[in-house]
């Protein structure tokens, strides 16, 4: 007599409630860390912003909105300092941007090669930028650095022109500024390029040859197929390069201390000021939390205007 | 398959979050001697101020014999007032560990050597010394003090008195081992209150006074062929004594400065108001005296040294120019002995008085601030804290340990009976400053955010050609604003010569 076949039944139950399992234990390690380390924190420091926290003292005072209001109409300096990181990130940013894509698309021209270029525009991205400021700082030495002594060897002793080379480029007002955003510039280039390189490299070429047998020249090709095409990672780009500018600290710390009088000081720097030096742990959690809103506005406009897709 | 896939990710993550969590800084962390002067409480390891004198001190009395374990040593001394004696039965021979904080380097080598003493006297008694970077010294001490961890003995800087003091996060020194009636006869800055809180309890000691002094190269000076007679009385006289040590090139410009102070531009500036009998606070201690006559005239007189030669803004900061020798003199307070031999070893200088006004020392010859003690942490275990002033006791009684710290810390010690010690007058830094110091006028805190309004509305607001009544207008503005934001510890007016003074300042 033919008995039926068995089979072994499939554990569906079993199988789902495992893969459920190692989901969850991929995922829940990273939430709580974030949570522990991140979260809590911020939620902690929101509370601490409307208080007279000083984490010397016993007691911490609430006080409302006094700290907001004190760095939104009283604080002259938090003015100085807010327009001072935005001037710094409305130029880094698209200037970065641009130069960037402008050395990857050079890049990605070359038949050979590209590995080692791209490792040398990354070499300063992965240098510390404490060790790159001070460098920095000895090349923009008025007297002694390298950058006015070759200024002097080519303005002076080559071209024989009655200047001085001894631009006093971390000391003047007008531009210590800049100079450090030449130095920001350089040494975050190459990470917007491997991320520009990345993009242009999967773009199809087709879409090139199409174009270029229709008659469509260099700044066509540019303006309709290479930019629209690189919408994904300009986005990501200019919203990361937006948080980092705002957020920006160390080159101002290490190369002028926010001077001269003031005029390379930015907000986060401000804050750590008034915490650190002050113990104004309150006033300082204010002013982040100003920044933090400013920086999801700007993230916000930013996501908005850029939600046009390009395909072909 | 892609089970065993997610198996070994999902292995792979936990682990890396456990390590992550797990691993932190190591129990004492990696010394880094980055430190700002000693007087100048600037927290960041910048290129604008001092860093760490890194010499390591030699103490030259022979060190206490290592005794055999439970044998006094070190004992007898009475600096504090009170003689400190051998008691065996410390903490009733019970074992106690304590933990010492301290950020400057070369004295954690002096505490490593006491602490070896004083445990081989009490074995018993374990100090456990950690350094810890100035940069994160005293954030680490903020967070921990408060929830009633940290170090129970750590060291003190009174750019912070107000903050530390106010809050109760120091324990007075006991009187019955620091007598408070001998100390205000025979230590400095005692009689006047410099280290007390508000009650008139003692919360640290001072090892010392610093001040500033001219910095000379040996070899430059020798040069034009200067003698004793040329040292400066006056600023005016510096600046022809600048000119004749300055050196240019074919276009004109300085090559060789005669007297550079880059970096340091503020504090000098600060150092002759007290000169011509200008405090720097307001009697209040809510402003400052920053745009008055005399502010005007002495910037002005700084900025003759960028005018006629002498300096340059573009120059290196004062260190860089005089240790490379760049420069010919420098002004400087006196930690930068210290560091100039231990960066620049072969180079031969030597200190000058600075010159003051009308070349007299009155009203006033600068600011002066003090370097202090190791305090103790108030804390339930009052075990703990016995032993910890037991230490500090049997430390600070002792005339040598005291010359030690002295020495190391290039200040004129702030114990009188020292200031004819033959290695104190050995020093010809230490020996001359140990005869001006009554003339330096302790202004009390020095708080870190009118450092930065003067380095960045005098200092480098000169540097980059702002003219001086726009610089001292900023740094009205700012210094004011700097004291408005918080109450501080102000004592200018104790000043031994008030009187001199200008009258009737706010």
């Amino acid at each position: 007599m033919a008995t039926k076949a068995t089979r072994p039944v499939a554990p569906t139950k079993i199988r789902l409630a495992g893969r459920r399992f190692m989901v969850l234990a991929a995922v829940i390690p990273t939430v709580a860390f974030y949570l522990i380390w991140v979260g809590i924190p911020m939620i902690y420091t929101f509370v601490m912003s409307f208080h007279d926290w000083n984490p010397l003292k016993a007691q911490q005072q609430f006080l409302g909105l006094a700290n907001y209001a004190e760095a939104l109409t009283k604080d002259r300096l938090f003015m100085t300092v807010l327009r001072n990181t935005l001037y710094y990130t409305a130029v880094t940013i698209p200037l970065g941007m641009a130069l960037s894509l402008f050395v990857a698309m050079l890049v990605n021209s070359l038949r050979r090669g590209v590995g080692l270029f791209r490792t040398l525009y990354f070499i300063p991205v992965i240098t510390s930028m404490v060790a790159v400021s001070i460098m920095w700082a000895w090349l923009y030495q008025p007297k002694f650095g390298l950058i006015n002594n070759l200024l002097r060897v080519v303005l002076v002793d080559t071209l024989h022109l009655s200047v001085n080379p001894n631009i006093p480029w971390l000391t003047n007002k007008q531009m210590a500024m800049p100079a450090i955003m030449i130095m920001t510039i350089w040494q975050g280039l190459g990470f917007t390029m491997v991320l520009f390189l990345a993009g242009l490299t999967s773009i199809p070429s087709v879409y090139y040859e199409a174009a270029r047998l229709d008659g469509a020249g260099r700044w066509s090709l540019l303006r309709h197929i290479t930019l629209p095409l690189l919408q994904p990672t300009m986005i990501f780009v200019l919203a990361t390069g937006i948080i980092g500018g705002m957020q920006v600290f160390t080159p101002m710390y290490v190369m002028t201390q926010g001077g001269p009088a003031n005029v390379t000081k930015t907000i986060v720097f401000h804050l750590y000021q008034k915490a650190f030096h002050v113990y104004r742990f309150g006033y300082a959690s204010a002013m982040a939390f100003i920044l933090f809103f400013i920086i999801l506005v700007f993230i916000f406009i930013q996501f908005r205007t850029q939600r046009v897709r390009w395909e072909y | 398959m892609f089970k065993r896939g997610y198996a070994i990710v999902a292995l792979v993550v936990l682990v890396s979050m456990l390590l992550g969590a797990c691993g932190g800084a190591p129990a004492t962390p990696a010394p880094a001697p980055t430190q700002p002067p000693a007087a100048e409480p600037t927290v960041a390891p910048e290129p604008t101020t001092a860093p760490e004198p890194t010499t390591a001190p030699e103490p030259t009395q022979p060190p206490a014999t290592e005794a055999p374990a439970g044998e006094a040593v070190m004992v007898g001394g009475d600096a504090t007032g009170v003689v400190y004696e051998y008691n065996p039965n410390l903490n009733n021979g019970e074992p106690i560990k304590l933990t010492l904080w301290d950020w400057h380097e070369p004295r954690i080598r002096v505490w490593e050597e006491k602490v070896k003493l004083y445990t081989q006297m009490y074995p018993n008694v374990s100090i456990e010394l950690v350094t810890v970077p100035w940069e994160e010294y005293w954030t680490k001490l903020a967070a921990a003090l408060p929830a009633g961890e940290g170090p129970d003995i750590y060291h003190f800087h009174n750019s912070n008195h107000t903050q530390f003091v106010g809050n109760g996060l120091i324990q007075p020194f006991p009187e019955e081992m620091f007598d408070p009636a001998f100390l205000r006869d025979n230590w400095v800055g005692m009689k006047e209150g410099h280290f007390m809180d508000e009650n008139g309890k003692i919360m640290y000691l001072p090892y010392g006074s610093m001040a500033a002094m001219l910095y000379f190269n040996k070899k430059m000076w020798d040069e034009v062929g200067l003698t004793e007679a040329d040292y400066p009385k006056t600023w005016e006289d510096m600046l022809v004594l600048g000119k004749k040590l300055t050196k240019y090139d074919a276009a004109g410009n300085v090559d060789r400065a005669g007297f550079i102070f880059n970096g340091y531009l503020e504090l000098l500036w600060n150092d002759m108001n007290f000169e011509a009998g200008r405090y720097m606070y307001t009697k209040d201690g809510k402003g400052c005296q920053v745009d008055t006559p005399e502010g005007k005239a002495n910037l002005e007189m700084i900025t003759k040294f960028y005018d006629e030669k002498v300096s340059s803004p573009e120059f290196l900061t004062f260190m860089e120019a005089f240790g490379t020798q760049k420069a010919a003199s420098t002004w400087s307070w006196t930690w930068f002995s210290g560091w100039l031999r231990a960066t620049y070893p072969d180079l031969e200088f030597f200190t000058v008085k600075m010159p003051s006004m009308k070349g007299k020392d009155l009203p006033a010859l600068g600011r002066q601030n003090y370097e202090v003690s190791l305090v103790v942490k108030p804390q339930e275990d009052k075990a703990k804290m016995a032993v910890a002033f037991d230490f500090l006791h049997w430390l600070y009684s002792n005339d040598e340990t005291l010359v030690d710290l002295a020495i190391a810390h290039n200040v004129a010690p702030a114990y009188k009976k020292l200031f004819t010690h033959e290695r104190i007058v050995a020093d010809a830094t230490i020996g001359e400053l140990v005869k001006e110091i009554e003339f330096k006028v302790f202004p009390g805190e020095f708080p870190v955010s009118m450092n930065n309004a003067l380095t960045q509305y005098i200092g480098q607001n000169i540097m980059a050609g702002t003219s001086v009544d726009e610089a001292l207008k900023q740094t009205q503005e700012a210094c004011d604003a700097a004291m408005q934001e918080a109450d501080y510890w102000i004592l200018e007016r104790t000043y031994a010569h008030n009187d001199a003074m200008i009258p009737d300042q706010p």
